[in-house]
C-alpha cells in the first residue's frame, strides 16, 4: 500500500511540471545546446523574433529605436542578440536562486513603463518554444521550458 | 471554204488568208493533242513513277528509323536528376551545422531555420523556392519503406522497415517546419510475421531536406529516425533508425516512397 501511495505521489508530481532545481538543470542543458555560436546565434535570435512578429505584428511598434521594422537591420540584430543575452543570463542561473532574482529584478526594471501586455509574452514564449525544438531536433522537454519560462517571464512582468 | 462576207471583201489582203488558215490550223492540232491516248498514258507513267519514287524513300526513311530505335534511348530526367544528387552529395553542400545550401551558380549557405519562413534570406532568392519548400515529404500518409539494414542495437536480420508520416501541422507564425508525427513499423519474426512498431514525432527540415523523428511524448525512447531527401527528389531518401539520444545509427535503409 505504501509503495503504491509512493508511486501515484511520482506519477502526480511528473504529471504536473513545475520548475523544479532537476526541471531546471534540464532547462539550463538544453539551452546550452540550442543557444549555440556565432551566426547560428544571430540566426537563432532572428527566427525567434519573426515568430514573435508574425504573431503579434503590433508589438514592432514598442521596438521601433531598434528598428523593429526590419529584424535584418543590424541594429535590430543588435538588439536580438541583447535580448538572448539577458535570457541566457537567466537561464544560466536557474539554479542560483538569489542570483537568478537579481537578475529577473535588473530586467523588469528595463521593462517597467514600456507597457507591454501579457500578450507579447506569450507570443515570446509560442515562438520560443518552437524555434527551440527545431534547433535542437531532439532530446527537449517541452513541459519543463514551459515551466521554467513563466517563472523568468513572471520576474520580468512582476505580476 | 466559206468565208464571212468581211472577209470576202477583203480577200484582195492575201494577207489575211494566210492568218485564218493558221488558226484553223493550230485549233485542228490542239483538238488531235487533246485526244491523243499515248501522251496521257506518257503523263500517268511519269506520275506513277514519281509516286514509287516516294514510296522508296519512305521504305528508306522506316529502315532508318528502325535502325535509330535499336539505339539505346536517352536517359529520362529523373536517372540524370538522380545522378547529379548523387554527385552533390559527393561534392557536400560545404554548410555548416544548422545550415542549409541556397544553391544556383553562387554557393551560400544560410541557417536552416530562415528557409520557407516567407523571407528571401539567400541571394537568390532560393530559400523561399516552391521547389525547396515543396510540402509533399510531409502530406499524411506518405509511407517510405526500404530494406533496413541493423548495425548495432539488435540482432536482426535485415528486413522491411515502414516510416509512415499519420499527422503534420505547419504553424502560421513559424514556418520553416512542419512539425509531423509518424509510426516507424518493422517485422520482427518473418516467420510469426510479428510487427514492432514506434510512435514517433518530430519535424521535417526545408533547408536540409531532413525528417527528424524521435520517440513520441510519454513513449519509450527506444529509436528515432532520420531520413535525408537528398537523392533529387520528394520520393527518395537515405534514413538511418538511430539511438534517440546520442544519435548513434542502428540500422540503415534506401527508403522509397511507397
Amino acid at each position: 500500500m505504501k509503495i503504491l501511495v509512493v508511486l501515484l505521489a511520482l506519477v502526480a508530481v511528473a504529471m504536473a511540471t513545475e520548475c523544479d532545481s532537476l526541471t531546471r538543470l534540464k532547462v539550463k542543458a538544453q539551452w546550452r545546446r540550442a543557444y549555440s555560436s556565432g551566426h547560428n546565434r544571430e540566426d537563432f535570435a532572428q527566427a525567434i523574433w519573426r515568430a514573435i512578429f508574425a504573431q503579434a505584428p503590433e508589438a514592432r511598434s514598442l521596438f521601433k529605436r531598434v528598428h523593429g521594422d526590419d529584424t535584418t537591420s543590424p541594429q535590430f540584430e543588435a538588439h536580438a542578440l541583447r535580448v538572448l543575452a539577458g535570457f541566457d543570463i537567466a537561464v544560466s542561473i536557474l539554479d542560483q536562486p538569489e542570483a537568478l532574482k537579481a537578475e529577473l529584478d535588473h530586467l523588469e526594471q528595463q521593462h517597467e513603463g514600456r507597457k507591454i501586455p501579457d500578450s507579447y509574452f506569450d507570443a515570446f514564449k509560442t515562438a520560443l518554444l518552437h524555434v527551440l525544438p527545431a534547433q535542437l531536433g531532439r532530446c527537449w522537454d517541452r513541459a519543463a521550458w514551459s515551466a521554467c519560462f513563466d517563472l523568468i517571464a513572471h520576474g520580468i512582468k512582476g505580476h | 471554204i466559206w468565208l464571212p462576207p468581211a472577209v470576202k471583201t477583203s480577200v484582195v489582203d492575201g494577207r489575211a488568208i494566210i492568218v485564218i488558215m493558221w488558226y484553223i490550223l493550230l485549233l485542228v492540232g490542239l483538238a488531235a493533242a487533246a485526244s491523243d491516248p499515248y501522251k496521257e498514258r506518257r503523263f500517268q507513267y511519269l506520275v506513277t513513277n514519281q509516286n514509287l519514287h516516294v514510296d522508296k524513300l519512305e521504305r528508306d526513311l522506316h529502315a532508318l528509323e528502325e535502325e535509330f530505335n535499336k539505339l539505346s534511348h536517352d536517359v529520362d530526367d529523373k536517372t540524370v536528376r538522380q545522378l547529379k544528387a548523387r554527385v552533390a552529395n559527393l561534392e557536400g553542400s560545404g554548410c555548416h551545422e544548422h545550415q542549409g545550401q541556397c544553391g544556383g551558380d553562387v554557393p551560400q549557405c544560410i541557417n536552416d531555420l530562415l528557409f520557407c519562413d516567407g523571407h528571401k534570406d539567400c541571394k537568390n532568392g532560393r530559400d523561399e523556392d516552391p521547389e525547396v519548400c515543396s510540402l509533399a515529404v510531409t502530406h499524411v500518409g506518405s509511407s517510405y519503406t526500404g530494406l533496413a539494414t541493423w548495425t548495432s542495437c539488435i540482432e536482426q536480420e535485415p528486413h522491411h522497415a515502414v516510416v509512415t508520416i499519420t499527422a503534420s501541422e505547419r504553424k502560421d507564425f513559424f514556418p520553416a517546419r512542419v512539425f509531423v508525427r509518424a509510426i516507424l513499423a518493422f517485422e520482427v519474426d518473418e516467420h510469426s510475421h510479428l510487427i514492432r512498431t514506434v510512435p514517433l514525432r518530430g519535424y521535417y527540415n526545408f533547408g536540409r531536406r531532413a525528417l527528424v523523428l524521435g520517440p513520441e511524448i510519454g513513449s519509450a525512447p527506444t529509436y528515432g529516425v532520420r531520413c535525408y531527401f537528398n537523392r533529387g527528389d520528394d520520393d527518395h531518401a537515405d534514413c538511418k533508425v538511430v539511438v534517440p539520444a546520442s544519435l548513434h545509427v542502428c540500422a540503415h535503409f534506401q527508403a522509397n516512397r511507397y
